[in-house]
């Protein structure tokens, strides 16, 4: 396939190939070694995948305890959207049979308040697992490029 | 005419067996003679074989004697057969690589390269499969050696399915590497996986590498091999495939990105032409036959700068119009492989006869 045009690629004698004419620009040779000297560590994908998988999960359940809180927050709470007396009214009697179920409110609200705690807590483990999952990974990331700096002679 | 071949061992898929095969089908096509004798069969392959000791001691039989490593056997048999002997010499790695590894297997080399000085004085016809290995029997006093290139087969490779296993586990998108070879001191697979290791840290993480061939009395080596993985921080995604079938072999081919080959000694180094008949760029070593092999196709390297040996991977990877180039190349370049270069080769040597 030798043509008059093809052109021998040298980095230093270290990396030799023939391309044709026409073939890659002049910065071949600079992307060879400007990369070599140059170009960062990426980081690694798995830890990657599970740290950007582990955060979206942690926001979707703040949302979660978020809401649930705030619903729990108006939990035995009457009101009505009637103005004057009917609403006095309606207010009066839902009162009422609010406090005929007073023991059976208690009794939820106690169960809730519970799964609160020990959802906080879950956040609590879940948070610490996520920061102790980025700290290897840098710590992994620091260690590769510490010996591709060796590598390097630098 | 009658002429046979001998072997040490006729092996499953290596580059020995293959030209074997080769050559006897070319010489019964031409309706000659001939057979294939060995003391030893891989399981694996079918073809059949003969025992040593049914080789006809006839005066007008010729033997090609393959050499590429010592049978204390095999050179008792050809002592006693009579003057008409051609061997065809795949090389011998030298000794000084295997030593740390074997000392059995180190000293077993030194016996292989020691008998070429006792076979100089019983061969008549002198062949290998490229300059570099000539002008090692050259400098051994050999006269008149010609060159029977490795015949370019690929019918296994055509009559294979890729294994749906493994193009199912990795036709995932990564860029896979892939050498081909048995695990051996002389290959330097841990350049293999050094290169790897800085390509996956710096270029792209979404990689992994794939070491086809196996070698069970280097153990050591594998072991070696293992922990240079781990050092580099890449054993999650370095794969140790082992022996494969030629139906893993070709998948192996097909999911892969690019060929590296590190090796520091080959006589021929065939899976260069396996990788570039499935048009995969190849970057090697410039060491042995390696540089004639590839002719002006693929890169050479040369040196141990493991960063830009990575960053010319990157470069056949990532920019298609060099990799474009570069295949179209080795394409080219297999044409000097081609079946009836091998056959007229042949044919030049049975007028010799």
């Amino acid at each position: 396939m030798a043509g008059s045009g093809d052109r021998r690629v040298s980095v230093d004698g270290e990396v030799e190939f023939t391309l044709s004419e026409g073939v890659g620009d002049a910065s071949v040779r600079e992307r060879i070694e400007g990369g070599a000297r140059a170009r960062a560590t990426v980081p690694p994908p798995l830890a990657l995948r599970r740290t950007s998988t582990l955060a979206a999960d942690l926001d979707a359940l703040g949302a979660a305890i978020d809401q649930l809180r705030d619903r729990m927050s108006h939990f035995g709470e009457v009101s009505t959207g009637r103005g004057g007396g009917a609403g006095r009214l309606e207010v009066g009697l839902k009162s009422v049979l609010r406090k005929l179920v007073q023991r059976h409110i208690d009794q939820e609200k106690e169960v809730h308040e519970a799964l609160t705690i020990v959802l906080d807590r879950l956040t609590d483990v879940v948070r610490a697992q996520h920061v102790l999952l980025d700290e290897n990974v840098t710590i992994l990331t620091e260690d590769a490029e510490r010996r591709d700096r060796r590598q390097r002679g630098e | 005419m009658e002429i046979h071949q001998l072997l040490a061992s006729l092996e499953y898929g290596d580059a020995v067996a293959g030209q074997a095969l080769a050559i006897q089908n070319q010489l019964r096509a031409w309706g000659h003679e001939s057979r294939i004798y060995a003391p030893r069969r891989h399981p694996l392959a079918t073809e059949p074989i003969h025992e040593l000791d049914a080789m006809p001691d006839s005066s007008s039989a010729v033997t090609i004697y393959h050499h590429a490593f010592w049978s204390e056997q095999i050179h008792e048999r050809l002592g006693s057969l009579g003057g008409r002997i051609a061997m065809l010499y795949h090389n011998v790695t030298p000794e000084h690589f295997f030593a740390p590894y074997s000392e059995e297997l180190g000293a077993s080399a030194a016996r292989a390269r020691g008998a070429l000085v006792t076979l100089r004085e019983i061969v008549k016809w002198p062949l290998t499969v490229s300059d570099f290995n000539r002008a090692e029997l050259r400098d051994l006093g050999f006269d008149d050696v010609q060159i029977l290139p490795l015949p370019l087969d690929l019918s296994s490779f055509r009559a294979a399915t890729p294994s749906p296993e493994v193009c199912a586990r990795f036709e995932d998108g990564w860029t896979n590497f892939l050498f081909v070879g048995r695990l051996a001191p002389n290959k330097r697979q841990e350049d293999v996986i050094r290169v790897f290791a800085w390509y996956h840290r710096h270029v792209d993480a979404a990689s992994r590498l794939f070491l086809v061939g196996a070698a069970p009395e280097f153990d050591a080596y594998r072991k070696d091999l293992t922990e240079v993985a781990r050092v580099e921080g890449v054993s999650e995604h370095v794969v140790f495939a082992g022996k494969v079938s030629f139906e893993e072999l070709a998948a192996y081919y097909r999911v892969a990105d690019l060929f590296v080959c590190m090796s520091e000694h080959e006589g021929f180094c065939a899976p260069l032409i396996e990788a570039m008949s499935h048009d995969l760029p190849v970057i090697a070593r410039a060491e042995g036959a390696i540089p004639e092999t590839l002719g002006d196709a693929g890169i050479l390297v040369r040196g141990r700068n493991i960063p830009k040996i990575a960053e010319a991977a990157a470069l056949l990877v990532r920019d298609a119009e060099i990799r474009r180039d570069v295949v179209a190349r080795q394409r080219a370049r297999l044409e000097a492989f081609g079946p009836e270069v091998f056959s007229e080769a042949l044919a030049r040597f049975v007028d010799l006869l």
